[in-house]
């Protein structure tokens, strides 16, 4: 079997594990939607003053990549419960090749992002968030969305295999991703920031997909943005894809 | 039975052995993770939310500085009382507890191991804050007596929520569900409270029930408590929220804790 076959085949297997547990479920999708509504009654009347879009058009992408990255904690704890509960040793004696579990562990979760970009938007368009650039751009903001995701799936299944427990697999991802979110533009605009912290902010991997989906749906640039976040994509898989591979063989 | 009512009895067992079930559970807690946690936990939320709505809040005539660190205290509390409920979930699930039940140990010194671990972790977080606090600009106006009521107002807070969390750890006895469990009443709790945003700026409709949250009542009397001009009818309304829910969440956790095996 190609690599590509392999990595399908497992990644059937987590989404369909991921698909029949009411729990995970339930976090996967109740999680952005709470968060969502509570932050726009939380801060949707201090920030509409400073910008020219109303605040759900900024929240609503805002929480599809802040439940991406936060739920790479999941993805974390997954891949620690695989290696430790032997899955990954039984699969090394099979004849396949040792990236494939990696790939289906990031295809499944490319899956379950789907899921929640989806719904997120979904209910952000009960609540006044529009599309206003058209069915191919809706398209690019899934894409840009996913491709956002694999910046932290690499780092997920890093800790992932480096942790000793799934516990500290869970704050170890947490905690910064949550840190990440207070220092970007998705919350409020890149002007409330004070001038010394604006260059830091801007380059914040959350900064700059949030900028690309707020050009895909509002409106805005979108090519500067979008090779930045294709750019942080790519440096997480060069560095942290290698690391990653060789924590989970040992 | 002489002999086993000597050695768990009376007040001096009671203070003596819950003494050491408290070291007991500080020593628990005093992992590395920890540390790091009570290093970054401050910073992060602190320097955090001050960068994020310190110029939009300015605009607004509000010294957010002076705003937050009341609400950051007020989280930890919250974070104080959720980890001891795991804490609790873990005591049972390990033997722990049971193990306890069948020394002759006092039964009153497992309740008060645990209250006196949570207030000393809980003031070690207040001062901690504090002084993160401070160098964002967050200062006691009100002199020392404000302060320390500032310091037993949010341990108390932290403590009257303990009770409540204890009584689910013990009932469910699997530490990873407790604090999940706990985790979204923790949010709701915090986000729909004067916490990081003024009631005024919630919409209308909400407002009352913003201003009337427990949590934004005692944020508010921290607040009040760190001001020059401190109010003591904003500090009693949050003593009686917290003997209330102290009274409350008390008697659940002594149900559980009489009936948990």
């Amino acid at each position: 079997m190609s690599v590509a076959a392999e990595a399908a085949l497992l990644a059937g297997r987590n989404t369909r594990r991921f698909l029949r547990s009411p729990q995970l479920l339930g976090d996967a999708v109740a999680f952005p939607l709470i968060l969502l509504l509570l932050m726009l009654v939380m801060f949707g009347e201090v920030v509409a003053g400073s910008t020219e879009e109303p605040y759900i058009a900024r929240l609503a992408p805002g929480i599809v990549l802040f439940s991406v990255a936060y739920s790479s904690a999941g993805t974390a704890v997954a891949h620690h419960l695989d290696l430790r509960g032997g899955l990954h040793g039984r699969l090394r004696t099979m004849p396949i090749s040792p990236v494939s579990p990696l790939l289906g562990r990031i295809g499944g979760d490319l899956v379950k992002f789907t899921l929640v970009t989806v719904v997120t938007v979904a209910v952000g368009y009960l609540l006044g968030f529009r599309f206003r650039q058209g069915a191919p751009a809706a398209l690019g903001f899934l894409l840009v969305a996913l491709l956002f995701a694999v910046i932290f799936l690499w780092a997920a299944l890093l800790v992932g295999a480096s942790v000793g427990s799934a516990e500290s697999a869970n704050t170890a991802l947490t905690t910064p991703v949550t840190l990440l979110l207070l220092l970007s533009t998705c919350l409020v605009p890149l002007s409330a920031f004070p001038d010394w912290a604006q260059p830091v902010i801007r380059l914040n991997p959350l900064s700059t997909a949030h900028s690309a989906l707020l050009g895909l749906s509002w409106g805005g640039p979108v090519l500067t943005p979008v090779l930045q976040t294709l750019a942080w994509a790519a440096v997480s898989t060069v560095v942290l894809a290698p690391l990653a591979l060789r924590r989970s063989m040992r | 039975m002489t002999a086993a009512a000597g050695t768990e009895a009376g007040l001096g067992n009671l203070v003596a052995q819950g003494a050491v079930l408290a070291g007991r559970n500080l020593r628990h807690r005093a992992t590395v993770e920890m540390a790091v946690m009570f290093v970054v936990f401050p910073l992060i939320f602190v320097f955090g939310f001050l960068l994020l709505f310190g110029r939009l809040f300015d605009a607004r005539g509000l010294d957010y500085g002076q705003f937050l660190p009341p609400a950051i205290v007020a989280q930890w509390m919250f974070t104080v009382a959720n980890t001891s409920g795991a804490a609790s979930a873990a005591d049972r699930a390990s033997g722990m507890y049971r193990r306890c039940l069948v020394m002759p140990v006092n039964r009153g010194a497992i309740a008060l191991g645990r209250i006196a671990s949570e207030a000393v972790g809980a003031f070690v977080a207040v001062v901690v804050i504090s002084l993160t606090g401070h160098l964002a600009g967050f200062r006691f106006h009100g002199g020392v007596l404000a302060a320390c009521g500032f310091v037993a107002l949010a341990v108390a807070f932290a403590l009257a929520l303990t009770a409540g969390t204890t009584a689910v750890g013990l009932s469910s006895g699997d530490p990873a569900a407790v604090a999940t469990l706990l985790n979204l009443p923790y949010l709701a709790l915090i986000m729909l409270s004067t916490a990081f945003v003024p009631a005024d700026a919630f919409p209308g409709w909400l407002e009352p029930v913003i201003r009337n949250s427990p949590v934004s009542v005692v944020i508010d009397a921290l607040r009040s408590l760190a001001s020059a001009s401190p109010s003591w009818v904003e500090v009693r309304g949050a003593v009686v929220w917290v003997a209330v829910l102290a009274v409350v969440f008390g008697v659940a956790a002594s149900r559980v804790f009489r009936r948990a095996r």
